[in-house]
């Protein structure tokens, strides 16, 4: 997997809760221009924009990558950020680090990473506590 | 090929682009001065009609004449006609009319509304619909646009079908029954108060064409003035049955009042309606069971074929509505038809594309958007194409242009 084989490449803001969510729309657009059927594209849809409101939420910033290959699709994004001290934990859905302040605006369900893991085939996280995290998901078509 | 209601007069088309502009889907072009319909874009939503300077856009209807081919000729007519005269308080006399030009039965699109309203709010209550919002199909632009441009959500289409059918199929099934008389005899009308209700929305299908004959809400309008202005009528007392939310639901689309237990939302306009459909498609929008959305502004009383302004309309629509109950004996409509039941499926197949084609997809996009980003992107449509990224589009895919035909870059090339 090379940075060149990026088809569409974003770049995510910290903090930005107002304009998020727009690389799982661009994606959405592509692989609808492509001929993709819809209720695999929800998938990436929904497992994408968890990934990023991921990075809004909790990273300073971050980048998304979109690749496609063969029969998969791929998103990657890596974010400079604190890091996920306990991977496991995060993975249980309804458990969330989100302040008090985030969840009244509907944000920080714990879902992200639960749903990110049943909607995708693939899921692998890289993450380092203080430095940041590396999401790749694939999803096979 | 998709049947489309708009006809496009060559003689008075002057080439000038301003339809492009108007146009929600990108469905015309100019080619050599002169504008073309891409048939699988159109929506039949009437835009271009109201924005041709030329009035060189018309729209396909059936002759009033018709009728008299059938031995009993029956009408359903949408409300907003009723606000189309300024003596809106007589409307009754409207009804008359419809009786003069030979009319045996007829009934409004309010009657389909008041038997749809129970039906769907029995399907809304029902948990294991899911797939919400549910989208009313009312507005026939409003689902060609769906089932055009919006794959993800066909599962959100409500099951059934509009209440202008709801209305002629209760009209007809009542009036065979009630008369013993052929179904082969009787004529089913409508009047019909924009293009887009001109021509059947699930062609492919073949349903929804239940009426023989549809007629536009302008005609009939010249038509009834014409015998206001020369005849000398006398007219007698006709009988309307319907209930103020029915009237109100079909002629402007409001929905809420009859749907308070549930998120209900009506969205008028073509571009509001655009926008929240991509939302929802997005996965953005949250909470709402039924949203009810018409391509015209305010509803159908913003109809092309509509003479008054739609507010204008609305109120005296409002002001009728006044004048009718809350609530009706549920015998007065017993509804037994097979229309008013949750059956009409929408359509979408969806096909994996094998490997070469989706590289072959990818490859012509990432050609479509090199193209691109040599255009000026001013979207001035000067070149016959709607923007630039159809005009890239249109090079690459329609292959009718080249480059060359950019009119900007043709003038600031060294």
């Amino acid at each position: 997997m090379k940075e060149e084989d990026c088809l569409l490449k974003f770049e995510i803001q910290g903090g930005e809760f107002l304009d998020s969510g727009e690389s799982s729309v661009v994606i959405k657009d592509y692989l609808k221009k492509i001929g993709i059927p819809h209720p695999f594209i929800r998938r990436v849809l929904i497992a994408t924009y968890e990934a990023e409101m991921n990075v809004v939420a909790h990273a300073e910033r971050g980048t998304l990558c979109f690749m496609i290959a063969e029969k998969t699709v791929v998103i990657r994004v890596q974010d400079k950020g604190p890091g996920i001290p306990d991977v496991d934990l995060a993975m249980q859905k309804g458990y969330s680090t989100a302040t008090q302040e985030v969840r009244q605006m509907g944000f920080g369900a714990g879902m992200g990473l639960p749903n990110m893991k049943q909607n995708s085939d693939t899921l692998i996280i890289n993450t380092e506590v203080g430095t940041g995290t590396e999401v790749i998901m694939e999803f096979t078509l | 090929m998709t049947e489309h209601s708009l006809i496009i007069d060559e003689n008075k088309c002057n080439g000038c682009t301003i339809c492009l502009r108007a146009c929600p889907t990108q469905a015309l072009i100019v080619r050599k001065g002169k504008a073309k319909l891409i048939n699988d874009r159109c929506i039949d939503c009437g835009e271009c009609i109201r924005a041709c300077p030329e009035k060189a856009i018309k729209s396909k209807r059936d002759n009033i004449e018709i009728i008299h081919d059938y031995t009993y000729k029956l009408l359903v007519y949408s409300p907003v006609i009723l606000a189309q005269f300024k003596d809106f308080h007589s409307y009754e006399k409207v009804l008359y009319l419809f009786k003069h030009m030979g009319f045996d039965a007829m009934v409004g699109v309010d009657t389909g509304g008041y038997i749809a309203a129970d039906i769907i709010r029995g399907f809304l209550k029902n948990k294991q619909n899911d797939q919400r919002p549910y989208i009313a199909t009312n507005c026939p632009a409003v689902c060609r646009l769906i089932q055009s441009k919006y794959s993800g959500l066909i599962e959100h289409v409500l099951p059934m079908y509009s209440i202008s059918d709801i209305a002629g199929e209760y009209l007809k099934h009542s009036f065979i029954s009630n008369n013993k008389v052929n179904p082969e005899d009787v004529g089913l009308f409508y009047i019909s108060p924009c293009p887009a209700k001109l021509i059947p929305t699930n062609q492919e299908k073949g349903c929804h064409n239940i009426f023989d004959g549809i007629f536009s809400m302008g005609d009939i309008y010249n038509f009834l003035m014409n015998i206001m202005e020369n005849e000398d009528i006398q007219f007698t007392k006709q009988e309307m049955i319907t209930t103020k939310f029915a009237l109100r639901w079909s002629s402007f689309g409001d929905v809420e009042h009859k749907f308070k237990d549930f998120t209900t939302l009506r969205i008028d306009g073509i571009r509001n309606v655009i926008r929240f459909l991509d939302r929802l498609e997005n996965g953005i929008i949250e909470d709402v069971d039924f949203v009810d959305m018409y391509a015209c502004d305010n509803g159908c009383v913003g109809g092309v074929f509509a003479k008054e302004d739609p507010h204008i309309a609305e109120y005296r629509i409002k002001r009728i509505a006044d004048t009718f109950p809350e609530k009706i004996s549920k015998k007065m409509f017993p509804c037994d038809v097979d229309t008013c039941d949750i059956k009409m499926k929408f359509e979408y197949n969806p096909k994996i594309p094998n490997k070469e084609d989706m590289k072959l997809a990818i490859q012509t996009i990432a050609e479509i958007e090199a193209l691109y980003e040599k255009l000026p992107k001013l979207d001035c449509a000067a070149c016959g194409s709607a923007t630039c990224y159809n005009f890239a589009e249109d090079i690459v895919l329609r292959k009718d242009v080249t480059i060359d035909d950019c009119p900007i870059l043709k003038t600031s090339a060294p």
